[in-house]
């Protein structure tokens, strides 16, 4: 037997660009409508951002409902057949398709085995511009395959699921039932919420017939409350200890439908579909909405047996809005993070800030509130992607570029509606109420609130949004590995990607699962054309020290790697001739490569 | 029935203890658990039960497995959502075969005593599944034969990204998969001081030094220095539940009920909110091992629900309740309460091999369990027991020779065996895992302490045998019981023990090697013979708690005339069953409502000031009582009907007249 030198293997993840970088987008008008304007091209300058005369052309200045969101998928795909297919992730409760793009370029490498990023939104019924940020994803991507170099080479390496919303029965009930910002956020199984055996059988009514569900308030010289002193038709607040007030508060518009001197005990649905994940699940009592068990429900159930069907997905985002917040996991005290793990999160959720003005980067349970069985912890941990939660900001944070004390949100309504030049308030005229004899009321109009843009910032909202999404540049590729014959591992040099790439950020593996030996496969390196004596990996680059050094028996190094940006792997080998050397990571592609031994 | 004992292999154990190096010819062997029911007659003895039955048992459907089999579930009882309910459960591990046999004993035994079956059943359903997992017994089936306690294996156990690539092989050709030692310095186990056919691991601390390993036998046929590790690569769905499941633990699942055959029995849990008691025959044990008496929850209940945070043991109110209830258990089994508790459940210090996980210890098998599910997130009683074990046998079999010898009447209330050095010697082959502690020498009492950390969650695959705390090197009382239970189950089945044969390995071809110990699932299942005196406490125990589910009715209605056309209402719903209506954990839980009350009234007629529905708080068992008082104006006079409907208590109803006061005849006491 001839023992021939080592030789090395260097294999490096993709590169990133993280934060906006300049020359990104083609030029475009401002404005795009579905309804195709004519547009002069003699006469119209394209500004940054969105894809200049786009195949697609959609209003982000505007809403849709489920069969609007899908209808932008299905004219994308038709658009871009070869870069797109539109899929069905599985139904909801009352019968609604929970539709989606795989966005990818089908034509360069397999796409099974690329890199892939998961993105959802809506899973709160109410939060709406989460769907159109899914969608105005799918479409930048598309529009600008070809156009702009880093998103043809994102749909060159990576795949994209984007799944615009996964709550469509909650999304359609909030836009064409009377609704005021909070309504629909859960789904739509009836729960008995007051126990009586009745299910659903008191929620709030529109006694105005204005599609609002506003706040009702009875004029009571013994009341607790008042108008506010600054701004009377948006604030009610509280009267001193020593102070009579002019109103009681009633709660939300509506009647006790079913007699039992309760009003608006019990509405539609009575759950939250993102308490329903089996991570860390827990009942009602402990944790509110969690539902039956875990994935008890259809939606829940589609989007997870969706997700570990396609275990190259690596990364995943899950839209919500209000507050600014690009939340992490973990959403409980008790379920720690590997250090190395929270470290990177950490990394991107302020890479966020810095693309997002006016967000915060949050741990879910610390910053914000304690959440068990949440999408989010069960895409990091059970399903070991690297997740963000970006909700959306309200208009405020956006328009002013600023913190807000609490003491000025409270102006905000009034502010808003300046800015916004169009009435931002629903108003309710004094009724006959059959249980309260007259009463009034207003409240934030249904798509007014903080909780959802204004149309100037929704486009900013969806833009930025979808950037922050394009971290997924930061998803583990295996790009290139060196390496040749030659003496004693001095061919030990790394591939250079090139100075436009960076490390990808995000590991074959979380650390999480490096620890616990999860998810099956791993990322081997194999050796064929030559026999493998042995093989180790090298901690430094140039450096003496080989952590083991045993092969297994098909000439493979599998071992996991922890290192987020490269490895070096030696072989000892016998014989001579061509070896193809190929790496193979479940979330970081394939990569091979001959080199002669001599 | 088979005969229990056979004899069939070439040679049988010293009585001494010593190690039997020259057993075993190999012959093909009939299995020591002939007359345990398979797969293919399960279905078919069901029918037989129900069809014998005079319509009192129906066979129905839990759902279906993985693999599209319909998981059998038998009815008895009246099934309507309104009465009181009760769930048995077996076979979740597929290793745990006499769980199975108890729960059809209980179906036997309703099908032989249709009568007392009616009126046990009148107002209440009996719901028994009595087997889920259904590849677990066709392992051992098999050839060769063997344990699985997980179902048929899709789970890459040692993450290679290939399945099924190492499974165990028959060395010796005897027809089963065994146990093998290998002499070996980095292995963790030492024999026993007089006692060579058991190892125990070795206790560095004392300066011991390894001398075994175990292995499942079989060859490392893919080469990676793990043998055999994909042996039993099944998800069990004993550990399939989501509370305190345990994660990133072999066999565990991929996620909270991951598989369909859990799923379906939640999904039935969530769909017959009725069911207020579920029992699981299996390793979760709280009734042959009692909970520890100290250890209880207190949390705030008046507290909203932000913020809550799981609960690590039953509430205080309801640790009683559930103390009594494994008291009656082990009473109804000839044990007196004060009998050696953690011995009990015990399966002896388990020789573990390397690469599976063995019979799990008490607080490993809640994690991830159906009875600590049933409790935790369901608000339900959630009893477990394996219904049969070693230390269970060794301890009856002691209180019968105790018995017989000096009449120790060790059945009085609180009764400590402490006291009695000798008593329970037999069962005290300790829990290997749970009983760190239980090195104070024979018969001393241990109470199970705190679950494992959240660390050993953390830490699959490093659960080696020199993490297993078993006794200490100078603690040997438990010798003589592992040979007491090895005679024991050698003299009513000789096949149940191997011994051990030497082989040369051929991935230790210069090591000293030998093959045997236990046969698969001798320890876990005894010679069926034992189901005889088994049979009838379980089939008490099941008709005790169908007796004890909760019962709420009315005692007294009263509808008094107070002039003006206004009546006074006054009605007492009292709750007839032992149990609660509603477990302290049912609230904290939210997963059980209220007992409530519903009024139908006559036309025109209307509650003052209030709403014709209400709810009642928590009524305790044995007579726990509410009255409720409303004011009615009743224009027209006519007939008020009180209904009161509780969840797991089941549904009463009255039609009162104004100026008539009822009581129920059969209540005990007078009216207030």
């Amino acid at each position: 037997m001839r023992t021939r030198p080592l030789f090395a293997a260097a294999v490096r993840s993709a590169a990133a660009v993280l934060g906006i970088t300049g020359g990104l987008g083609g030029l475009l008008p401002l404005v795009s409508t579905r309804v195709a304007a004519e547009v002069n091209p003699a006469q119209t300058f394209p500004a940054l951002g969105a894809p200049d005369d786009p195949k697609v052309r959609v209003s982000w200045d505007h809403f849709n409902d489920v069969a609007g969101l899908t209808q932008i998928l299905r004219d994308l795909n038709a658009a871009y057949p070869d870069l797109s297919e539109f899929i069905v992730l599985g139904r909801s409760v009352e019968g609604r398709e929970i539709t989606g793009l795989r966005v990818t370029n089908e034509r360069q490498g397999n796409p099974d085995t690329k890199p892939a990023m998961y993105i959802d939104g809506n899973i709160h019924g109410n939060e709406v511009q989460a769907g159109e940020t899914v969608a105005y994803t799918a479409w930048y991507l598309l529009e600008n395959y070809g156009k702009v170099d880093r998103v043809t080479r994102l749909l060159d390496e990576k795949e994209f699921f984007l799944v615009p919303t996964i709550n469509p029965d909650g999304r359609d009930h909030w836009f064409h039932d009377p609704a005021n910002p909070h309504n629909f956020r859960g789904g739509m199984i009836p729960i008995d919420e007051d126990g009586d055996g009745l299910f659903d059988e008191d929620g709030p009514d529109d006694m105005d017939g204005d599609g609002q569900i506003t706040r009702m308030r009875i004029a009571d010289p013994w009341g607790r409350w008042k108008p506010d002193p600054d701004y009377p038709d948006f604030l009610m607040v509280e009267v001193d200890r020593d102070e009579r007030g002019t109103y009681t508060l009633l709660g939300q518009e509506g009647f006790d439908n079913d007699g039992d001197g309760e009003i608006n005990e019990d509405d539609p649905g009575g759950y939250d579909p993102n308490r329903n994940w089996p991570w860390l699940w827990q009942p009602e009592g402990i944790q509110y909405g969690a539902h039956d068990y875990p994935f008890s429900l259809p939606e829940t159930k589609a989007v997870g047996d969706f997700v570990l069907a396609h275990p190259n997905i690596a990364a995943a985002q899950t839209y919500h809005h209000n507050g600014g917040m690009i939340l992490r996991s973990p959403g409980s005290e008790s379920a720690r993070m590997e250090r190395a793990d929270d470290d990177l999160f950490a990394f991107i959720g302020e890479r966020g800030e810095s693309m997002l003005p006016g967000y915060h980067s949050y741990v879910l349970w610390k910053d914000l509130y304690q959440v068990w069985g949440g999408e989010l912890d069960w895409s990091s941990r059970c399903a070991r992607c690297r997740t963000a939660s970006p909700t959306s900001c309200g208009p405020e944070e956006n328009l002013y570029r600023k913190d807000l004390g609490e003491g000025e949100k409270d102006a905000s309504a009034a502010r808003r509606s300046c800015a916004i030049c169009s009435r931002t308030r629903a108003v309710l005229n004094e009724i006959d109420h059959p249980d309260y004899e007259k009463v009034e009321g207003g409240g934030t109009a249904k798509v007014s609130s903080g909780r959802v843009p204004p149309s100037f910032l929704l486009e900013e909202e969806l833009h930025r949004n979808m950037a922050f999404t394009l971290t997924a540049e930061a998803m583990p590729l295996i790009l290139d590995h060196r390496g040749g014959g030659g003496e004693r591992g001095r061919q030990r040099t790394l591939a250079h990607p090139g100075r436009d790439r960076q490390p990808g950020i995000i590991p074959t593996r979380l650390h999480q699962d490096v620890r616990h030996e999860e998810p099956t496969g791993q990322e081997p390196v194999q050796v064929e054309g030559v026999r493998v004596l042995a093989a180790g990996r090298f901690l430094i680059r140039t450096g003496p020290r080989c952590a083991g050094s045993t092969a297994g028996p098909s000439g493979s190094w599998s071992k996991p790697w922890v290192d987020s940006s490269r490895t070096w792997v030696e072989f000892l080998v016998a014989g001579s001739g061509n070896a193809r050397i190929r790496v193979d990571a479940l979330r970081g592609g394939t990569a091979e490569r001959t080199v002669s031994v001599p | 029935m088979p005969d229990p004992v056979r004899s069939s292999r070439g040679s049988r154990p010293r009585r001494d203890g010593s190690l039997d190096r020259d057993v075993g010819s190999g012959a093909a062997v009939a299995s020591p658990w002939d007359g345990y029911t398979s797969d293919a007659e399960l279905p078919r003895a069901l029918e037989r039960l129900a069809s014998a039955s005079a319509g009192q048992l129906h066979l129905e459907s839990l759902g279906t497995d993985a693999q599209g089999r319909s998981i059998p579930l038998m009815r008895a009882g009246s099934g309507r959502p309104e009465d009181p309910a009760f769930l048995v459960v077996a076979g979740l591990d597929g290793r745990h075969l006499i769980g199975t046999e108890l729960a059809l004993a209980v179906l036997r035994h309703l099908s032989e005593h249709p009568d007392s079956a009616r009126t046990l059943l009148a107002d209440r359903t009996l719901y028994v599944v009595p087997r889920v997992d259904l590849d677990g017994i066709e392992a051992w089936r098999g050839t060769p034969h063997r344990e699985q306690a997980g179902i048929d294996g899709t789970a890459d156990t040692d993450r290679d990204g290939l399945l099924g690539e190492d499974p165990a092989d028959d060395l010796d050709g005897d027809g089963t998969i065994a146990l093998v030692r290998v002499r070996d310095p980095d292995g963790g186990w030492i024999e026993r001081p007089g006692h060579p056919d058991f190892l125990r691991p070795a206790v560095a601390d004392k300066g011991e030094v390894g001398a075994w390993r175990i292995l499942v036998e079989g060859r490392d046929d893919d080469g990676d220095e793990h043998w055999n590790e994909e042996e039993d690569a099944g998800v069990r769905l004993s550990r399939n539940f989501p509370t305190r499941f345990p994660w990133f633990e072999r066999g565990s699942g991929v996620y909270q009920v991951s598989e369909a055959a859990a799923r379906a029995l939640v999904e039935f849990l969530a769909e017959h909110r009725n069911i207020g008691a579920v029992l699981v025959y299996g390793f979760e044990d709280n009734l042959l091992t009692p909970l520890p008496e100290g250890k209880a929850s207190d949390p705030d209940m008046d507290r909203g629900r932000w913020n809550r945070q799981p609960l690590d043991a039953p509430i205080k109110a309801d640790l009683p309740l559930l103390l009594e209830l494994a008291k009656q258990y082990r009473e109804s089994l000839g044990l007196p309460n004060g009998a050696k508790k953690v011995s009990l459940g015990s399966y002896g210090v388990a020789m573990t091999p390397e690469e599976l996980g063995d019979i799990p210890s008490r607080t490993e098998a809640a994690q991830g369990g159906l009875a600590e599910f049933v409790y935790y997130a369901r608000g339900r009683l959630g009893l477990a027991t394996p219904g049969w074990s070693p230390g269970l046998q060794m301890a009856r079999a002691k209180q019968d020779e105790g018995t017989d010898r000096k009449g120790d009447g060790d059945g009085s209330e609180g009764g400590e065996s402490k006291d009695e050095p000798g008593a329970n010697d037999a069962g005290a082959a300790t829990d290997g895992k749970s009983s760190a502690d239980a090195t104070g020498g024979s018969g001393t009492e241990v109470v199970e302490t705190a679950p494992a950390g959240p660390e050993s969650h953390d830490t699959p695959g490093e659960t080696g045998a020199g993490e297993r705390k078993g006794p200490g090197a100078d603690d040997e009382s438990d010798l003589t019981d592992e040979g007491a239970f090895r005679d024991w189950l050698v003299g009513r089945d000789p096949s149940a023990w191997l011994g051990w044969k030497p082989i040369t390995h051929p991935d230790f071809p210069d090591q000293e090697a030998f093959v045997g110990g236990y046969a698969p699932l001798a320890r876990i299942n005894p010679p069926i013979a034992v189901l005889d005196s088994l049979a009838p406490p379980h089939v008490a125990l099941v008709e005790r708690v169908l007796a004890q589910l909760p019962r709420v009715r009315l005692r007294d209605v009263r509808l008094d005339a107070l002039g003006n056309g206004l009546y006074e209402l006054r009605f007492t719903a009292e709750n007839t069953g032992y149990l609660p209506d509603r477990l302290a954990q049912g609230q904290y839980s939210a997963e059980v409502r209220p007992t409530r009350f519903e009024l139908g009234l006559p036309g025109g007629a209307a509650v003052m000031g209030g709403p014709s529905r209400g709810f009642l708080g928590r009524l305790e068992g044995s007579g726990g009582s509410e009255e409720v008082r409303r004011l009615l104006r009743l224009p027209s006079g006519g007939k008020v009907t009180v209904k009161v409907i509780s969840e797991l208590g089941g549904r009463d109803e009255h039609p009162i007249a104004p100026g008539e006061h009822w009581h129920r005849p059969d209540a005990k006491g007078g009216s207030r």
